[in-house]
């Protein structure tokens, strides 16, 4: 008999070993110590749950606390769904809808205008009302074929860069985050534990073969007092020199994470990463779908690009999710939303009034003008898929004028982004 | 020859328009300028193409010594914008300057022919494919309709079907173009950044030749019929491999034609579930294609991003006055164009039904950008504010979002064959 309940701290050692063997990777000894950390720093210790099987950890599951930004700047609410695995000896019991259930249910009681999480295979979360609501590009190109025009980098000269090792990043980086990527819809609000566990983590074991964390940081004179500097930007990196059998240099740059206050610092940092002796093999995994640099080089094709969902979304409070967006036309409109899942659909009324959202549960004798499922309506949150996408493949239903009017209130200027997996 | 007077060997190649009888060689020599291997029954089919089309004297050569050293076609296109008007357009084909000529502004002399050309003409737009990306910006052309290359195995990854009261009929190619053309004109040719297709190109579809280069297999025709009447077809490629356990072989898809969705999902089913064929390949689908929002695993689909119909603005009141808009308001545009031909500040007034009036003007500009950059939202792609973004677009950032609130499209622009 399984019982599913959640975990003492005790067992939190066990819990990061039997994730592990879910998903067939192995945890050193001192990293279960750092993951268990992270899981105790980060909130989610109460979150956590595993299915035990005469004793045995045969499934886990966690949450954490985060918060996403959405159109429009202000931040929802949101659980973190994390750490889902179900060893194969248990497969096809029902433990990971249970799991689900249970933890949708405590996001619900807590007050989580949604859930998120970033999907190990892209085939299983739908189910639960998941739908993808970010995206993010893989880039990667030789930079000996793929070079800036130059009349952009020439421009931006008082921008100055250095590089900075992990340490200086720890605190360097939070604050050009908070007031750059972190204000793209889809990102999270950062904890200093958060940086620390998450993209600034750089145990010498998780590095495998890419390097050590180091960074560029990029600052320009504050306009008041000139002598002073104000940090506007960062490129974080792992680098990997390499040569190849007649000894040319072939060397990698991995790039992390780029952060720009605004385009011309973005293409100094581009040229700075690129420009690496020995490193002209420049990969960014995840990217920003709607990253400019394509559009800056002469020969784009030469920059291979691989997109990809990011980050999925699972809409808990429909009414206080649409309420806080801003939308990009005016309007009212009356949507069915199916949730066969949880039951946390029906029927909503959205007025748009001077960009700002406001949604109430709707009369139900009233026709609807749109019909989406809660997964269909998570892609649509945040801007990464249009209605007139999801009409297309028989996700949204409605008529042409109101798909239109669907498509305009919800689309966005911005492609969202996320720029980390949890 | 019809030069009347020949030019004295001290003299450079003379670029001019080609006389009938040349259509041949000028065949042969895009055929060596592209690097292909000399085919007589290719050469011959390629110049019937151009003679049936009418283009033979808008192609343009340059002349060394009695030899073409570099060529340069032109087909009349008439291309579907915003909205669902035609506006008649130069299709830029067969740009060829030999090696031995490089570096003497051969191109540059033969292209100021080419526009100069459809300006007298009245031809707002000018269009081509890109051999090479790093080419056309200079003279104007910007990179208007995107698409994806896609491959994927159909062991990984399952497509939905249609409804099976849509039948499918396999047809012979060349008794499939009288069912094929109507479909065309019905759908893929009333796609924003696709062109109408005259008879003489489906010669070139169904021509025996028009594989040669790609060993993918020869033409084949599905044609999808509701109570009788045809609402949809394929053009697809089979090519067996016999792996060593297993078939492998590919199925590969030109192009694809439906009246609506049910008939896409039972001809994209179709075409991924051939026996033997595990592997297919879309040789271009739509940027928003739902393709990849309905299939059950869609990262194990291969993408590449291709650039495809790139456009160039010769007359922008006409242009912008042809294509219709996606929400009211006022715009000034300061264009800069190198070859002079839109030079200017335009006004842009869209009404509330999208309808656009343009004029020059000599008010502030709210918005400069290059002619290649006019080229490039003019079909209303959704890259307004990457190009701002890259430096290409220059404006406040109100006045950028208004641009790409008129310019932009809910659905993409698609071309549905490169020529």
């Amino acid at each position: 008999m399984v019982e599913i309940r959640f975990i003492e701290e005790h067992e939190l050692a066990d819990f990061t070993v039997a994730d592990a063997r879910g998903f067939g990777m192995t945890v050193p000894d001192d990293q279960q110590a750092d993951a268990a950390n992270r899981l105790r720093l980060t909130g989610a210790l109460d979150q956590t749950m595993a299915a035990f099987d005469g004793g045995q950890m045969v499934a886990t599951f966690s949450s954490y606390p985060l918060e996403i930004m959405v159109p429009g700047s202000r931040r929802i609410p949101v659980a973190g769904t994390t750490w889902v695995s179900v060893h194969t000896t248990h497969r096809r019991q029902g433990i990971l809808r249970k799991m689900m259930t249970r933890h949708l249910q405590q996001a619900i009681e807590q007050g989580k205008t949604a859930a998120a999480l970033w999907a190990s295979q892209e085939a299983i979360y739908r189910r639960y009302g998941y739908g993808w609501a970010t995206q993010f590009q893989r880039l990667a190109f030789d930079a000996r074929r793929v070079a800036q025009r130059p009349e952009l980098i020439a421009d931006g000269a008082e921008i100055h860069l250095r590089m900075v090792d992990r340490d200086q990043l720890v605190t360097a980086a939070p604050p050009i985050y908070d007031a750059t990527l972190g204000r793209v819809p889809g990102a999270l609000a950062r904890s200093g534990t958060w940086w620390r566990t998450g993209i600034l983590y750089d145990a010498p074991e998780f590095r495998r073969d890419r390097g050590e964390l180091r960074g560029i940081v990029a600052r320009v004179p504050s306009r008041e007092h000139p002598a002073h500097h104000r940090d506007v930007g960062y490129v974080i990196v792992r680098q990997k020199p390499a040569w190849d059998d007649r000894s040319v240099a072939q060397g990698t740059t991995n790039i992390v994470e780029l952060a720009a206050e605004n385009d011309q610092v973005r293409r100094r940092l581009w040229h700075a990463v690129t420009g690496f002796e020995l490193q002209p093999k420049v990969v960014y995994e995840m990217a920003p779908i709607d990253e400019p640099l394509g559009y800056e080089v002469a020969e784009p094709r030469s920059i291979t690009r691989n997109p990809c969902d990011g980050l999925w979304l699972r809409l808990l409070d429909v009414n206080h999710a649409l309420s806080q967006r801003r939308y990009g036309a005016e309007g009212r409109i009356l949507i069915e939303v199916e949730d066969r899942f949880l039951n946390r659909g029906g029927r909503f009324e959205l007025d748009v009034v001077d960009g700002q959202g406001h949604c109430r549960a709707a009369d139900s004798a009233a026709a609807p003008d749109v019909e989406v499922s809660i997964a269909d309506l998570g892609s649509l949150y945040l801007g990464a898929c249009t209605a007139t996408q999801l009409q297309r493949a028989g996700g949204v239903r409605g008529s042409a004028e109101n798909i239109a009017l669907l498509h305009r209130l919800f689309a966005t200027r911005q492609a969202p982004y996320c720029p980390e997996t949890f | 020859m019809t030069s009347s007077t020949p030019p004295s060997p001290e003299s450079g190649p003379v670029v001019r328009f080609v006389a009938p009888d040349e259509l041949l060689d000028f065949r042969r020599q895009v055929m060596f300028g592209f690097g292909d291997d000399y085919d007589e029954g290719r050469v011959a089919s390629r110049a019937a193409l151009t003679e049936a089309l009418g283009a033979t004297p808008l192609c343009i050569v340059a002349e060394d010594r009695g030899r073409t050293v570099a060529t340069l076609a032109s087909y009349d296109l008439e291309l579907t914008v915003p909205g669902g008007d035609r506006v008649s357009t130069a299709g830029t084909s067969a740009v060829t300057v030999h090696p031995t000529h490089r570096r003497r502004g051969l191109l540059t002399q033969m292209m100021a022919k080419h526009l100069d050309q459809a300006r007298d003409r009245g031809q707002p737009l000018a269009a081509l494919y890109a051999s090479e990306e790093a080419i056309y910006g200079r003279f104007g052309y910007g990179p208007a309709t995107f698409a994806y290359w896609l491959r994927y195995s159909h062991h990984d990854v399952t497509v939905p079907d249609g409804p099976a009261e849509i039948r499918l009929i396999p047809l012979q190619p060349n008794e499939a173009v009288n069912v094929l053309a109507p479909l065309y004109e019905q759908t893929l040719a009333r796609r924003v950044g696709s062109y109408r297709r005259q008879e003489p190109w489906w010669d070139r579809i169904i021509s025996p030749f028009a594989a040669q280069n790609t060993g993918s297999g020869e033409l084949r025709v599905v044609v999808a019929e509701r109570h009788g009447q045809p609402v949809g077809y394929v053009l697809f490629r089979l090519r067996a491999v016999w792996g060593v356990t297993r078939p492998d072989g590919t199925a590969q898809v030109q192009e694809m034609a439906y009246l609506d969705d049910d008939v896409r999902r039972r001809l994209t089913y179709f075409v991924s579930n051939i026996d033997l064929m595990p592997n297919v390949v879309w040789k271009h689908s739509a940027f928003d294609a739902p393709l990849l929002l309905e299939a059950t695993r869609p990262r194990s689909i291969e993408r590449i991003v291709t650039d495809q119909l790139w456009v160039r603005v010769l007359d922008v009141v006409a242009a912008l006055e042809s294509r219709r808009y996606e929400s009211p308001g006022g715009l000034v545009l300061d264009v800069k164009d190198r070859h002079g031909y839109t030079t200017g500040r335009y006004r842009l007034e869209v009404e509330e039904d999208g309808h656009g009036r343009c004029a020059p003007t000599t008010d502030e500009a709210d918005v400069e950008l290059d002619a290649a950059e006019l080229g490039a939202v003019y079909l209303g792609h959704r890259h307004v504010h990457t190009l701002a973004r890259a430096g290409r677009i220059h404006g406040a950032p109100s006045t950028i979002d208004r641009l790409a609130d008129m310019f932009e499209t809910m659905h993409a622009p698609f071309c549905a064959e490169a020529f």
